[in-house]
């Protein structure tokens, strides 16, 4: 049978049940590529039973400001005005310095479901999801920039070149489907590092993220890189046909392993182009579902659409995804109507996220996380705006076995430091890998004399977020 | 009125007043054994001690001596002081780089039992003795120091061998004695056709045309071979292709990545240096001394002093992160990349593992590492701010060496582009830091901290009573509060240096004189006294009480007290801090105020700063400048850091080289220099075998497919070791003996038996040695990005073969946009390589990462190619041309094909092939006689063997 003649084109529905039916297998993209160059592949693999089997990584590019989202601190709204107690934290910009003045949250704050979660009037339609949320308030991180922080978040360190954590979870587990990328992202930012968050740094070149649309835009027409054929399928088909006999005999001759690689790997572009489509192509969702993610409303329909393009992959068995802002975060200035303007654009696309994967009964089994690459200070900037705040800010986990309606570790009464129950951005790596089923120690890569690892020495699983 | 007394402070008065008269003993134990104890054991002891089996940071808290001797840091607690007690700072959590415990913070009452023992002089009835504690050195340098990669280098015999006719070079011998001892028979002979195509891209990176391989099977003999390699080592394309190789290894690229991906403007010339520098087969030895220290070199003149200041761009190039708002740990993050590039590039050794720790495996201790690490935090890339924001720093860029008006013209504007950098940052932080100038166009230089800026404690009543004051008003002590009452500012610094503190004061005779000024800078406090009946000297406002050492983002406080200042009051205004190298440039500032000439930047606010810099920067790009280290002004030996922390400071280590590869006396290095000249001398020096043995191992590999030693950069114990450390010593002499020549070893190599065979093995051969370990055969590889892109233009009769300049410099002032290489038809290596951000021609085949010193190229296959192979534009393009051209080519379909096969595989179809290629022409033109269609069909062809694995790999 001439594999190419059946595959038809894309929309034909034979296709993707072809796909449906790879959806099962254990690893594509990752066991092949792996052949070509690792140099130790300890890490592939779970080492426990997983609670999550991927990941959507809602990335908020800036750092919003938890005091003013998830962090609800009476006694900074009181002393709205006076000077913090103890010294700021190093390297903060002098317009915060020289005043070290404590700036109330401009807006309220509520508890919301059984659990009674504090939630900002920011985010109304996520508080309606709370009794959903892990909401971490004792996070940590490294790097007062942003590029040094982007790059702790995304890779585990802010100054080296590291493999980021989609290329980790690539790497380790593989895709659940042959067909597709096992790390997908939406929108990734070309700034702070760009595709060094989602590259693969030393792992095998498979690991690096698939990417669709750039620096928080998703055109309606975005797509793969080279998805597109721009032949007519019979045309292609014809010279596929000739090249593959090409190459096989090519292989008869040479018995090289990489030329079959190439073989193997022709026939899964030529898969993809018709497997991968139908899964970007959000056109076919019902209305009631698109409403659900605000889409087709000018304020929310590019995260929206993201957001539903994320479920979809989640769905087709991409393990690791991830939907980023633009960098539109990072109130210096401006908090109000920034603040304002960012939250609206995300609030009703992640809600919507969340209660469709719910009712899809996929929230078991999918890790949802929210963040940026850390917060907003306590003390004013300027007269509206709040400097960078890496030494505590919120995170929140959602689905994939984390505690619904919780939160854990605390902030100082202001919101500064982290003192209860700290979690460092290296514990969160850990937890995130255990969900999976990965142990962080385990998964490692040796490169250059020396075994890598997300967590490098350090990291610890935070079990309390652990339902 | 002010009166504002922050719980910190409070705590510190708290403590003075209380200070406890020390506890009897009895008392003291017993307290510790009732309050104390307890704390340590359920806060502490789960790291820091014997019982938990843990010790981190070195440090044990279940015992007296634990805290005596202290962590890895020192001392953690000075009984009876708790400023100079670490412990407390870390329990108090107000310092982000030390919070203890880390996961949750104490309650404040325990906070205060620990105070409080500590205040009593911490009785500690815990006197077990410290066990194992003493630091051992474990490396064996002498060991080390007989293994393959470190021993001196000895030319060893060449080995006798059964088959003396089948070997033309030495390294022949070395490769068939050892397949002779295993039984084992080389492979034959490559053909003609497969060894022409293979020397032509191992030498140039492009195929031969069909005349050249016509020409070379008429006469395969071994003299037409000797004219083939000496043609095409003359050939510019050498350079352009080797030149490649190194630029992998000292991870060339055109922009910063990092956090913010900067156009490098000025890197092309060292590109072209390196490749300029291949073509003329500089020594090895000059090429690695220059990179290290051109900028050093004496007694160069002329265009030797310029190249040679364009080689050590080398050390410039790394990915930084400029908005690190620490800067010493930008600049020992950037030293640390210096550093582990110099070890990857010429040692083969992971010289960064040693940072943080002892290498776990190769004898580089930490010691080593900060004593060649100081070398480059002595060195300076890194320099002021690139887009006006204070956060984000630039880098270093010379004039190249020159005279003539011109030339001073252009140093002219380099200065003034510093200028203008280090005033857009001071304008950002006057503004920023609520500099508000009332006096009219008093020029003031640096950071200004207003009175409404301070903290105050006791009362203090605000005037407005002198007209000569700074900003809305001042304060006063109104002679009350003497001795407790006190004003506060504290700072924060643009960066690191020599600050000048000026106190603002309005003189009068009622003035207090003696007034205390307490200033904490970077080593310390620091008192000293102020007269304000004495009118300032700086624009009779302002009066400097001393220089200081700030550190950016550290302590930086002044603080203006009134004890001993009875019966007058203490004025309080401004406090000024000055960088002492802006001192004289704020005097002429100042003094230009009555009429002397001045530079207008002078004179400009901080959005016309800001502007004037943006445009200063935009028309140097395109000037005569290098982007090159130099030494820096605080050259000096550098702080060992605890784990690596650059903040945790340990013991100064003198700077020197690799204790393994060098007796023990360190070098002399001359006062105010980095040491960078010593270094490269070093380096090069014969008695550092290493070098040879990893640059030539590099030649071997790119000409074989794989290393005597397999991982190119790693010679240490975690590498793959040598195959032939004979043949590794073989070669390392005879290029030692060459002087260093690059282009006599690759002749030797291509010259010999073992470069020629087929990739084909005998079943023996191949099931003895499957991953041709014994390199009994030749080494089937894919063709590299570069090579791919290049062979499509040149095949397609498109390729421009002018070297590039400034390629990158068009793509913007960062290479964050898409990198699209379709204007050019140059070779590759011209074109920008944006870090984080590759063209898709070179990502997509395994092109180097820039960011990391890649000695050898990933070979991986994934789908992405086959996609971009089937797909991209590009390729179609190509295609076409070439369909167009075997069209005119070819008589017939039957020459058609004849020719598409020639000119892109290098050889004729066989008559299966052929068959089946005429059917797919007629299929696709579906027998039309029109050029249109027949064109299409000849493209579609091309497009096909274009994309095929007989293309992509050679043999």
């Amino acid at each position: 049978m001439n594999p190419y003649a059946t595959a038809g084109h894309p929309s034909n529905p034979t296709s993707w049940s072809r796909r449906r039916m790879l959806q099962s297998a254990a690893c594509g993209f990752g066991s092949m590529a792996m052949s070509g160059l690792a140099q130790s592949v300890s890490g592939a693999g779970v080492h426990h039973a997983p609670r999550a089997k991927r990941v959507i990584f809602l990335f908020m590019h800036g750092g919003p400001s938890h005091v003013d989202t998830f962090d609800y601190k009476p006694e900074l709204q009181r002393r709205d005005g006076e000077k913090l107690p103890f010294a700021p934290a190093k390297n903060l910009d002098p317009t915060a310095v020289s005043q070290s003045k404590l700036m109330g949250s401009p807006w309220a704050f509520s508890q919301h479901g059984n659990s009674g979660l504090w939630v900002s009037e920011l985010f109304p339609e996520v508080a309606k999801m709370s009794d959903d949320l892990c909401v971490i308030r004792s996070m940590q991180s490294k790097g007062q920039s942003h590029g040094q922080a982007v790059c702790m978040l995304h890779t585990g360190t802010d100054n080296f070149v590291r493999p980021s954590m989609g290329s980790w979870v690539s790497y380790g587990l593989g895709s659940e489907n042959a067909d597709l990328p096992g790390f997908v992202s939406i929108s990734p930012s070309a700034t702070h590092g760009g595709p060094r968050n989602y590259g693969p740094a030393f792992l095998p070149a498979a690991h690096q993220a698939t990417t669709i649309g750039r620096n928080g835009k998703l055109e309606a027409a975005a797509n793969f890189e080279f998805l597109d054929s721009k032949t007519i399928a019979s045309l292609q088909g014809r010279k596929l046909d000739f090249l593959q006999q090409m190459n096989r005999d090519h292989l008869d001759r040479t018995n090289h392993a990489p030329v079959e690689g190439m073989i193997k790997s022709m026939e899964m572009a030529y898969r993809m182009q018709a497997s991968a489509p139908p899964v970007i192509d959000i056109e076919d969702e019902p209305a009631h579902i698109r409403d659900l993610y605000g889409i087709g409303e000018a304020k929310t329909d590019n995260f929206g659409r993201e957001c539903l393009m994320a479920r979809r992959f989640a769905e087709a068995g991409v393990r690791y995804i991830q939907v980023s802002t633009p960098n539109v975060w990072d109130q210096h200035g401006g908090l109000l109507k920034g603040h304002e303007k960012n939250a609206l654009a995300v609030d009703r696309p992640i809600a919507g996220l969340l209660a469709d994967l719910k009712q899809r009964g996929m929230l078991e089994d999918t890790l949802v996380v929210w963040g940026g690459e850390f917060g907003r200070t306590p003390i004013v900037q300027g007269t509206n705006g709040r400097d960078h705040n890496p030494q505590g800010f919120s995170m929140w986990l959602a689905g994939g076995g984390v505690k619904g309606g919780f939160a854990y570790g605390e902030t100082d009464e202001f919101g500064y430091y982290a003192v209860k129950d700290k979690v460092h951005m290296h514990d969160l790596h850990a937890t995130i890998l255990h969900l999976l089923g990965v142990d962080h120690t385990q998964l490692t890569y040796r490169y250059a004399g020396r075994d890598f690892r997300l967590t490098d020495v350090a990291g610890e699983v935070v079990t309390g977020v652990i339902s | 009125m002010r009166q504002f007394l922050s719980a910190a402070t409070l705590t510190a008065i708290f403590v003075g007043q209380c200070f406890l008269a020390p506890a009897s003993a009895d008392e003291g134990v017993t307290f510790f054994e009732r309050e104390v104890r307890p704390i340590l054991v359920s806060r502490c002891y789960e790291c820091h001690s014997e019982e938990s089996g843990k010790r981190k940071g070195g440090l044990w808290l279940d015992r007296r001596a634990g805290w005596v001797e202290g962590g890895d840091s020192g001392p953690v607690l000075v009984a009876g002081d708790l400023d100079r007690s670490k412990l407390v700072h870390a329990i108090r959590y107000t310092d982000t780089d030390l919070q203890m415990p880390p996961k949750s913070r104490m309650s404040k009452a325990e906070v205060s039992t620990l105070e409080k023992w500590i205040v009593m002089g911490a009785p500690d009835p815990r006197d077990q003795a410290m066990a194992g504690a003493v630091r051992q050195d474990n490396i064996d340098y002498d060991l080390a120091r007989r293994g393959w990669a470190f021993r001196p280098l000895q030319d060893p015999a060449i080995p006798p061998v059964a088959d003396g006719e089948w070997v033309r070079d030495g390294v022949d011998a070395f490769i068939l004695s050892n397949l002779e001892s295993d039984g084992l028979r080389p492979a034959a002979d490559a053909v003609p056709e497969v060894l022409l195509r293979r020397l032509f891209y191992d030498l140039t990176g492009l195929p031969p045309t069909i005349e050249e391989v016509a020409s070379f099977t008429a006469d395969p003999g071994s003299a037409s071979w000797v004219r083939v390699v000496d043609d095409l080592l003359a050939r510019p394309a050498f350079g352009e292709k080797w030149g490649r190789h190194w630029l992998d290894v000292v991870r060339y690229a055109d922009s910063n990545g990092g956090d913010r991906n900067f156009t490098f403007y000025q890197a092309w010339r060292y590109r072209n240096w390196v490749i300029d520098a291949m073509n003329r087969d500089m020594s090895f030895y000059d090429f690695a001394r220059a990179q290290l220290a051109g900028d050093l070199l004496p007694n160069l003149s002329g265009e030797r002093r310029s190249e040679a200041l364009i080689a050590s761009t080398f050390l410039a190039l790394g990915p930084k992160m400029l908005t690190e708002r620490d800067k010493e740990k930008l600049w020992m993050d950037t030293a640390d990349e210096q550093l582990d590039t110099v070890g990857r590039a010429f040692l083969g050794l992971t010289l960064g593992c040693a940072r943080c720790h002892d290498h776990k495996f190769d004898p580089v201790s930490q010691e080593d590492y900060y004593a060649m690490v100081g070398i480059f935090r002595s060195t300076e890339v890194v320099a002021g701010t690139r887009n006006g924001c204070v956060n984000v720093a630039s880098w270093v860029e010379q004039v190249l060496p020159a005279e003539g008006p011109e030339w001073d013209d252009l140093n002219r504007k380099v200065e003034r582009l510093d200028l203008a950098m280090r005033l857009a940052v001071e304008k950002t932080y006057m503004q920023k830091a609520g500099g508000k100038m009332t006096l009219d166009d008093l020029p003031l230089a640096g950071v200004i901290y207003d009175d409404a800026d301070a903290e105050f404690v006791g009362t203090w009543k605000e005037s407005t009573f002198s007209d000569n004051r700074f900003g809305a008003g001042y304060v006063h002590d109104d002679k009350n509060g003497k001795g407790t009452n006190r004003a506060i500012f504290r700072g924060s610094l643009p960066e690191s240096g020599r600050y000048e503190v000026r106190i603002a004061y309005s003189a009068l005779p009622g003035r207090a004189k003696q007034v205390p000024i307490r200033v904490l800078a970077r080593d310390g406090g620091h008192e000293v006294s102020l007269d304000e009946t004495v009118s300032p000297e700086v624009g009779g406002l302002f009066q400097p009480v001393g220089q200081f050492q700030f550190e950016k983002g550290g302590r930086c406080e002044v603080s203006v007290g009134t004890a001993g200042t009875e019966g007058e009051y203490v004025i309080v205004d401004a406090v000024q801090f000055i960088a002492v190298k802006d001192i004289e440039r704020e005097a002429a500032a100042i003094a230009a105020l009555d009429g002397a000439e001045i530079d207008p930047l002078l004179k400009m606010n901080d959005k016309e700063i800001r502007k004037e810099l943006e445009r200063l920067v935009a028309e140097l790009k395109n000037e005569a400048l290098v982007m090159a280290p130099r030494d820096a002004a605080d050259a000096d030996d550098c702080h060992l850091r605890v784990r690596g922390e650059v903040s945790q400071l340990g013991e100064k280590i003198p700077r020197g080289f690799l204790k393994v590869l060098c007796d023990d006396e360190a070098p002399h290095i001359p006062a105010g220099a980095s040491g960078r000249l010593e270094l490269a001398d070093w380096m090069v020096d014969e008695s550092n075998p290493l070098l040879d043995r990893v640059i030539v191992n590099r030649i071997w590999y790119h000409l074989l497919g794989q290393g005597v030693v397999e991982t190119v950069d790693n010679f240490g114990r975690l590498g793959s070791g040598p195959t032939h450390p004979e043949l590794l010593d073989h070669l390392a002499s005879s290029f030692r003996s060459s002087g260093g020549s690059v282009k006599g070893l690759v002749r030797k190599l291509v010259l010999s038996r073992t470069y020629q065979l087929s990739v084909d093995a005998s079943s023996d051969l191949a099931s003895a040695d499957p991953t041709n370990k014994s390199f009994g055969r030749q080494t089937r590889r894919r063709l590299t990005a570069e090579e791919i892109r290049d062979s499509l233009l040149f095949l397609s009769d498109s390729l421009d073969r002018t070297p590039g300049g400034s390629t990158s410099n068009s793509y913007g002032q960062d290479l964050d946009k898409p990198i699209v290489f379709d204007d050019y038809n140059i070779r590759t290596v011209y074109l920008p390589v944006a870090r984080n951000n590759l063209a898709v021609e070179l990502s997509v085949f395994d092109a180097a990462n820039p960011d990391l010193v890649s000695g050898r190229r990933a070979e991986t296959t994934v789908p992405t190619q086959a996609l971009y192979l089937l797909n991209s534009e590009f390729i179609h393009e190509r295609a076409s041309i070439i369909g167009r051209m075997a069209l005119d080519a070819g008589g017939n379909p039957g020459e058609e094909v004849d020719w598409l096969y020639q000119t892109l595989l290098g050889r004729a179809p066989n008559p299966v092939e052929k068959q089946r290629a005429l059917a797919f022409l007629a299929d696709l033109s579906g027998g039309s006689e029109a050029r249109d269609a027949l064109e299409a069909a000849s493209g579609h062809l091309a497009h096909v063997i274009l994309a095929s694995t007989e293309f992509l790999f050679l043999n």
